[in-house]
């Protein structure tokens, strides 16, 4: 490993610095992926630049409903956090499901979301719930749905000299379910990860929905239309399995060491299956 | 370009001399001779490297030295004191937990961890805490026998 290591003192040192160093800097939050790539030399960055300046934005926050989410927040703070249990369960069995407690401990939401990797636990769930992204660079801000951050395998809508400080979650109603599926139960990444959340009108039919995929496309995606598929209908055996089938076309898998494509798209078909029946039962808040 | 460490190891105030490129897992090996922490796959999946780190367990591979500065670290050679094992080592050692010992450093910080938590942890609750902990010698049947005779 060859990089100069640098711990800036304030957030606008830290950005200072990435604003000169365009690109060849990397960014330091947990670093469970940053550590493993720069091992690998998939990643030579000149400097890594530690985001410790960044420390106060490691909090959870409940401004009337609003949810606040601090960049730095470690996915073992939101694994633990009853405010998130009680709110959004299936964000918290997205925590949990992710590494080991060893990694939760080190490895930040902001980093997961920002290295936009396909595979991104946390995504899923963000996604379902059109959190906002708080992008900061040197005497700018400006706030970017999660819709819109992801581009392209390991590349989002960030600028070099940006870094993340908060995701915003605005108070969602309806109930939600999170469902990874991996070759081990334990310690792996997933091989498809499905995020629905559905909210109901008061006739009990979907009044609106979110399937949001991981794994199965070069980003997190949401299967758009297999959302619009539930909308105004009620859930049944027709609509659960007519709008799995759609999200199963909408999924744009490769073939790697964990799967192949085909069986991926079978994939969602299934969990997609699964999440709505577990939903239209009832049991998952 | 070398930096001065300063970090609590088991008590004591430490300053190493430290490349930013050193892991806290190669310090405390080679710098402060702590040799009870393991290099098992170097990639944060085995757990052998674990230490906590202010109280909380954390692959000791993937944390680059120098983000440690001001922290405090435990490492398993801070468990006996005064030649009298720790309840969480004997317990190994009584239920037959440790065989060739390489994953049990790890194994047993994890544990304590997940006992300061919760002290009473079920099956489940157990598993899901030490799944980061790999036991190539699958001695994971004596390993929850010597948790669950803690509780």
């Amino acid at each position: 490993m060859k990089f100069t290591y640098i711990a800036p003192q304030s957030i606008d040192e830290a950005l200072d610095i990435l604003a000169k160093e365009k690109g060849k800097a990397a960014l330091l939050a947990g670093g469970t992926d940053l550590l493993l790539s720069v091992k690998d030399g998939d990643k030579q960055p000149d400097y890594i630049v530690d985001l410790k300046a960044l420390r106060q934005f490691n909090k959870i926050n409940d401004d009337s409903g609003r949810l606040s989410i601090g960049a730095m927040t470690t996915v073992r703070d939101i694994e633990k956090s009853s405010l998130i249990g009680n709110k959004y369960p299936f964000l918290q069995q997205a925590a949990a499901s992710l590494g080991s407690v060893q990694i939760r401990n080190l490895a930040t939401i902001g980093g997961n979301i920002f290295n936009a990797s396909p595979c991104a636990d946390l995504a899923l769930p963000l996604l379902a719930l059109d959190a906002t992204l708080t992008l900061q660079k040197s005497r700018a801000s400006r706030k970017v749905s999660i819709n819109n951050f992801f581009v392209d395998n390991g590349v989002s809508c960030a600028a070099a000299d940006e870094v993340l400080l908060d995701i915003g979650i605005e108070e969602k109603a309806g109930k939600g379910i999170f469902i990874k599926h991996s070759k081990r139960r334990a310690m792996d990444i997933s091989v498809v990860g499905v995020c629905i959340r559905l909210e109901f009108a008061s006739d009990g039919k979907v009044a609106d929905a979110r399937i949001a995929l991981g794994s199965v496309a070069p980003i997190p995606m949401r299967a758009i239309e297999a959302e619009e598929s539930l909308t105004g209908e009620l859930l049944n055996e027709k609509t659960i399995s007519e709008s799995a089938i759609i999200a199963s076309n909408e999924a744009k898998p490769i073939t790697d060491a964990r799967a192949s494509a085909w069986y991926r798209k079978d994939m969602v078909n299934a969990l997609v299956t699964r999440g709505l029946s577990i939903l239209k039962n009832g049991s998952n808040r | 370009m070398k930096k001065i460490l300063t970090f609590n190891v088991n008590g004591e105030v430490k300053e190493v001399l430290v490349d930013g490129t050193e892991t806290l897992l190669f310090i405390l090996r080679e710098r402060l001779n702590l040799k009870g922490t393991k290099e098992g796959c170097g990639r944060g999946d085995c757990g052998a490297c674990t230490v906590l780190l202010n109280g909380k367990p954390v692959n000791s591979c993937l944390v680059l030295a120098m983000t440690v500065n001001g922290m405090d670290i435990t490492t398993i050679e801070d468990l006996e004191k005064d030649g009298e094992l720790h309840p969480i080592q004997k317990a190994f050692i009584d239920n037959g937990a440790v065989q060739c010992g390489y994953c049990t450093p790890g194994m047993i910080l994890t544990t304590k961890s997940l006992l300061e938590e919760n002290s009473k942890p079920s099956d489940e609750e157990i598993k899901h805490y030490l799944e980061g902990n790999l036991c190539r010698c699958t001695g994971y049947v004596s390993i929850m026998r010597a948790v669950k005779s803690l509780i």
